[in-house]
């Protein structure tokens, strides 16, 4: 038996708080009040990590995520092929929409116009991998140019209900530094009625920062904004011809990203296999640096794309616009398309915020001014 | 309300709609036994809850193939699945870390935004914690977040691939290295 000429080890006493000793160590602990000391001190923490690990919040919807995935393995039913025809034209983008798709994005700070064009196009260049290149047949060498051609055919709207969800990195030189840094994007759009979708914003602590929602069925387009510590929520009524449509706005600035990134000279395809599958990477490296128009300069950028099912999976970006540097980092988590009639209505509403300062107006298509007037509206009101 | 919420509510219209051999409510049992455990253990291992859930979701979809390579041996203890979640769980962690480091081009001031520890923040009692654990080598991190799930030292060498014999050293050095990171962390 152990006695106090043999008292235990560090390593052993760690064993004995962790119920691991053997016998003769615990006949020792019983006889030895200075190990049971030091016992009880690793004792202390280990209790101290348990607390604090048991106290991890753990998202309450992480089973309902886990089920889901479960019933998709199940419903998987292989890939679709690459449609055939003609790539999409580039449509004109109506610059005056570009503050309300960027409000749209909780983007609020000095906004003005070619700032704002600016931004856009840089926010552009992120989301388009939002969207999915569809599996094709797939030649056997891709270039940067058919991948990059691939994602614009798939920029037709699907049928149904899409649910995306991307984390996103943003530094951009013109916009409200807020809203720069990271965050979790949740977009629901329904393909079927055009103008009908919700796009949410959120903190990395899961916190919601800006949301908007428009639903042309039931008259209705809902902005959040957190400012000073409270939400503010307007509540506009629409009438027919002044929906504004953010979907088919972004995928005009998704249309216009690609068409840049695919002037841009020096782009590599390499291939990654390992045990998630083969992707694609669709790279410019930093000694292709290319420039467009001598206004923006695109330093790097990279696009991972999953060769199986064609979806963009990651897309990092970085260079200046007018001297000034930004970076992108986008990353899709989640991409799901569901029949219209299966999305509850008040899925196309903004999420509820208990005590927001709620603020009543007509809606017009130009969702900045809506919000401008509105709230100097409700000041002058106040007062 | 958390970034998923939508997906959920939308996607709870279809889920009952799905026959059981396609939802196998066995594996929502174990969900429901050990998943926010192994969420807890995704979580000190890696730097989001984003991540954490790819982790908790892809580790629970392996169960599916798992359950019925099995089948046939229903005699599988819940113990032995619970070591085999945390060994998978384990495992894509590590691939999380590598496929980062691999190819997820993040620009130096995002790695070290992400990797700092954020004095206004550190205040936080959680924030302390998570960020002290995050300090420690990938190993060192696993047998900690390990051992805060209250897992055995034979599940603990099964889910990180060190000798058994070997754990309760490692361990012990690597509880000292996350205590001094939290009393330095708590002095700044």
């Amino acid at each position: 038996m152990l006695t106090r000429l043999h008292c235990l080890s560090d390593v052993r006493i760690r064993a004995a708080a962790d119920e691991e000793a053997k016998p003769v160590e615990r006949y020792h602990l019983e006889a030895c009040a200075e190990c049971r000391a030091r016992l009880d001190e690793v004792r202390q923490a280990n209790d101290a990590l348990r607390e604090m690990a048991a106290h991890v919040p753990v998202p309450a919807l992480l089973r309902s995520r886990v089920e889901q995935a479960l019933i998709e393995r199940s419903d998987r039913t292989g890939a679709t092929t690459l449609r055939d025809g003609l790539l999409p034209r580039v449509r004109s983008v109506r610059l005056g929409m570009l503050p309300g798709f960027l409000e749209s994005l909780g983007f609020v700070g000095r906004l003005t116009l070619p700032r704002l064009l600016t931004a856009g196009l840089v926010a552009a260049a992120v989301l388009f991998v939002v969207f999915t290149l569809p599996p094709p047949d797939a030649p056997r060498i891709l270039s940067a140019a058919v991948i990059l051609d691939r994602s614009l055919e798939t920029l037709s709207p699907v049928s149904g209900t899409e649910l995306r969800e991307f984390d996103l990195e943003l530094r951009l030189p013109y916009i409200g530094s807020v809203q720069n840094g990271t965050g979790r994007i949740e977009q629901l759009v329904d393909h079927d009625t055009p103008g009908r979708y919700r796009f949410v914003r959120y903190a990395p602590d899961g916190a919601m920062v800006a949301a908007i929602s428009e639903d042309p069925l039931a008259g209705r387009r809902t902005a959040i904004v957190h400012a000073d510590g409270r939400f503010f929520r307007f509540r506009f009524t629409i009438e027919a011809g002044h929906a504004l449509d953010l979907a088919e706005l972004e995928r005009h600035h998704v249309e216009a990203a690609i068409r840049v990134l695919q002037i841009v000279a020096g782009q590599t395809v390499s291939e990654i296999d390992d045990e998630r599958g083969k992707r694609y990477v669709v790279e410019l490296p930093a000694a292709a640096a290319a420039s467009v128009s001598g206004l923006y300069e695109l330093s790097q950028a990279r696009v991972v794309v999953d060769a199986s099912d064609f979806q963009i999976l990651q897309l990092t970006a970085s260079g200046s616009y007018l001297g000034d540097a930004f970076s992108i980092s986008f990353r899709l988590r989640r991409r799901q398309v569901l029949p219209t009639a299966q999305v509850p209505l008040e899925r196309f509403d903004v999420p509820d915020t208990p005590g927001a300062v709620t603020i009543d107006a007509a809606g017009t298509e130009d969702l900045a001014h809506d919000l401008l007037t509105s709230a100097l509206g409700a000041l002058a009101r106040s007062r | 309300m958390g970034t998923s919420e939508a997906a959920s509510l939308v996607l709870n219209s279809t889920a009952c709609a799905v026959a059981d051999d396609s939802c196998p409510n066995e594996v929502l049992e174990l969900f429901d036994a050990y998943g926010a455990s192994l969420f807890r253990f995704a979580r000190l291992m890696l730097r989001s809850h984003a991540d954490a859930e790819d982790v908790v979701q892809s580790t629970f979809v392996r169960l599916i193939d798992h359950l019925a390579a099995h089948r046939l041996n229903r005699g599988e203890s819940g113990s032995n699945l619970r070591a085999w979640l945390f060994t998978v769980a384990a495992n894509l962690c590590r691939d999380q870390l590598r496929m980062r480091k691999r190819w997820s081009v993040w620009l130096p001031e995002h790695e070290q935004r992400l990797t700092a520890a954020p004095d206004v923040e550190a205040r936080d009692a959680m924030t302390l914690f998570l960020t002290a654990i995050a300090t420690l080598a990938p190993r060192d991190r696993a047998l900690v977040a390990l051992k805060a799930q209250g897992l055995s030292y034979r599940d603990i060498a099964a889910a990180t691939g060190v000798r058994e014999t070997s754990v309760g050293r490692l361990l012990a050095r690597a509880m000292a290295r996350w205590h001094r990171a939290r009393t330095a962390m708590s002095h700044t």
